[in-house]
């Protein structure tokens, strides 16, 4: 709204956006500067800057309380995760966008219907499934899972994507012979390579930070994934009360996960709106 | 699109494989879940009875049922109200001339990409009675006798919808802010001469503009919401507090609670389908509640 810009209206906009960022940014670094400290001076000022630099938490928590396992877990799991959820949904939602036939959207409707299944329906079902099919407690028949939940929201973000691109080059090159799953791959993948990555970025980011899953489809202590493994680490702290330790695996957690959202921000934020805002 | 009109034959192969992922991890584990609904069941030692309806009407009898389901709603309407609000707040203050807006925007959504069990820690310390920031922050000021107990039983819930919605703010933000930005200015300037007010300027022209894309950021966080587990159950550390207890929560509590395994499966699995009803309800309600023409411009 470009009509008038009033000093006064200014201030405060500076002001309330000042406020609460500076919150936020706060909470971060304090997150951070917690993790470096010990459990002693911690608690006598929790707020205050650490005075000494503990980075043994960190190794602590990377052997002792396994994190690194869990780390790897989480770098195995994720990563396929998200890149097999492109390899169904956007064959998948191209077709959905650009085909008419009968009953294309009854189809497209079948899978977002998806979206709104919360998923604690789904939970006890899925544990006897995987188990019969003796994938329960396995890393593969979690991300099977994570990629089949994740099929809704992506196809709908994809195929409202899809559609906001002209068919002009696909047409030219089907009339110059090209087979479909070629002119797939070759023009449609690059052209929409933007869309695919923040909606993988989207995933990513989803995937990376579940635990319900997770807790219920893995038991034991060596599938777990990174966020349960935080998770767990926080049950035990009725036992052993190092929180520090805790902060550490929670920097852990949440730093490839903001490394990747201050890079990639642009793009995630128009994997917000590809399906939502048409155009 | 004339080349696919006709080629039915790439159906198959393009959506069958999406779609047999989809109908066997999801659909079918969901009608399953029709069928558990109706067993008496612990899941593990005793073998399943059916009992027909008997846990839905159990269920409608269970104090715990309705005041989780109460929470649930809660959250959704008042936290619903509160993050649209604050959205549009900061659309119009982003709006309003100033200079680092992506900055703000970005610092605004960082929420969205971490954690829940980060955050939930976060808030527990920030809340915490003895040494918390908000009771500290208070007692500097002089104001010691507003200093709470802002994780206790009374409180809990509020503080949790209060984090609740410091998270999302930044989500919805970003997606207003997309939407609004391809208004054309030009609509306001002319509204402006004619000597409208911001007010009639937002509802007359912002919303309806933006209309589309607003009700499907409602109803997804309507959607959103109802099924928000990680961020409330980790919020009191450990077992989560019976004071915030959500219907999703209850119902992992009932199925796999692990304080006194109840392992209700039956029961709980009949709550959760009872959910799923509420979240379609909502939807299809929401959709006919919203139609409207498409406006061109």
């Amino acid at each position: 709204m470009r009509i008038r810009h009033s000093k006064a209206t200014i201030i405060i906009a500076y002001l309330v956006l000042f406020l609460w960022c500076s919150f936020t940014i706060f909470a971060l670094f304090w997150i951070t500067l917690t993790s470096l400290k010990d459990n002693r001076t911690l608690f006598q000022n929790v707020w205050a800057l650490p005075q000494e630099i503990h980075f043994e938490n960190y190794e602590l928590i990377w052997n002792t309380f396994d994190i690194k396992n869990y780390f790897k877990n989480s770098m195995i799991v994720v990563p396929i995760s998200v890149f097999m959820i492109l390899v169904f949904a956007a064959p998948a939602a191209y077709v959905l966008s650009r085909a008419r036939f009968k009953g294309r959207n009854i189809l497209l409707n079948f899978f977002v219907i998806g979206i709104g299944v919360p998923f604690v329906v789904l939970l006890i079902p899925l544990y006897f499934l995987l188990a019969r099919l003796h994938i329960i407690d396995t890393l593969f028949g979690l991300s099977i899972v994570y990629i089949s939940l994740s099929l809704p929201f992506s196809i709908f973000l994809l195929t409202g994507f899809f559609r906001s691109f002209p068919s002009e080059l696909e047409e030219a090159a089907a009339i110059d012979g090209c087979r479909p799953f070629q002119i797939f791959l070759k023009i449609v993948l690059p052209i929409t390579s933007p869309g695919l990555i923040a909606v993988s970025i989207f995933n990513f980011i989803g995937i990376w930070n579940e635990y319900l899953l997770a807790l219920i489809l893995t038991s034991s202590e060596n599938n777990r994934v990174l966020s349960l493994g935080v998770y767990a680490i926080q049950n035990s702290m009725q036992y052993s009360g190092n929180w520090v330790a805790l902060f550490a695996g929670i920097v852990i957690v949440f730093l490839p996960t903001l490394i990747l959202y201050i890079f990639m921000s642009e793009r995630i934020m128009e994997s917000l709106t590809l399906g939502a805002v048409k155009g | 699109m004339l080349v696919y009109e006709r080629n039915r034959r790439l159906v198959i192969p393009f959506v069958g494989p999406a779609l047999i992922l989809y109908l066997l991890f999801f659909i079918y584990p969901a009608v399953r879940g029709l069928w558990y609904s109706t067993l008496d069941w612990s899941g593990f030692n005793q073998t399943p009875e059916f009992i027909g309806f008997q846990n839905f009407i159990e269920l409608f009898q269970d104090q715990w049922f309705w005041t989780t389901l109460y929470r649930t709603v809660l959250i959704m309407v008042l936290g619903g109200v509160f993050i649209f609000g604050l959205s549009f707040l900061f659309v119009i203050l982003l709006n309003s001339g100033i200079r680092g807006k992506s900055f703000f925007r970005t610092v605004i959504f960082v929420p969205n990409v971490i954690a829940p069990i980060a955050l939930t820690t976060l808030w527990g310390f920030i809340l915490n009675y003895r040494f918390g920031l908000v009771n500290g922050f208070l007692t500097a000021i002089g104001l010691e006798e507003f200093a709470q107990p802002w994780m206790g039983p009374e409180l809990v819930f509020w503080s949790m919808l209060v984090m609740i919605i410091w998270t999302y703010v930044g989500f919805y933000l970003v997606i207003l802010l997309s939407a609004i930005a391809k208004i054309p200015t030009e609509l306001y300037e002319v509204a402006h001469l004619e000597g409208a007010n911001p007010l009639k300027m937002f509802t007359m022209i912002t919303i309806p503009l933006i209309w589309d894309v607003l009700t499907i950021a409602i109803i997804y966080w309507g959607i959103f919401s109802l099924k928000l587990f990680e961020i409330i159950f980790s919020f009191t550390g450990f077992i989560p507090k019976s004071e915030i207890w959500t219907t999703p929560v209850y119902v992992y509590i009932l199925g796999f609670g692990k304080i006194n395994p109840i392992y209700r499966l039956g029961y709980a699995t009949a709550i959760s389908l009872v959910l799923l009803v509420i979240v379609m309800i909502f939807v299809i309600v929401s959709r006919f509640v919203f139609k409207r023409e498409r406006i061109e411009y």
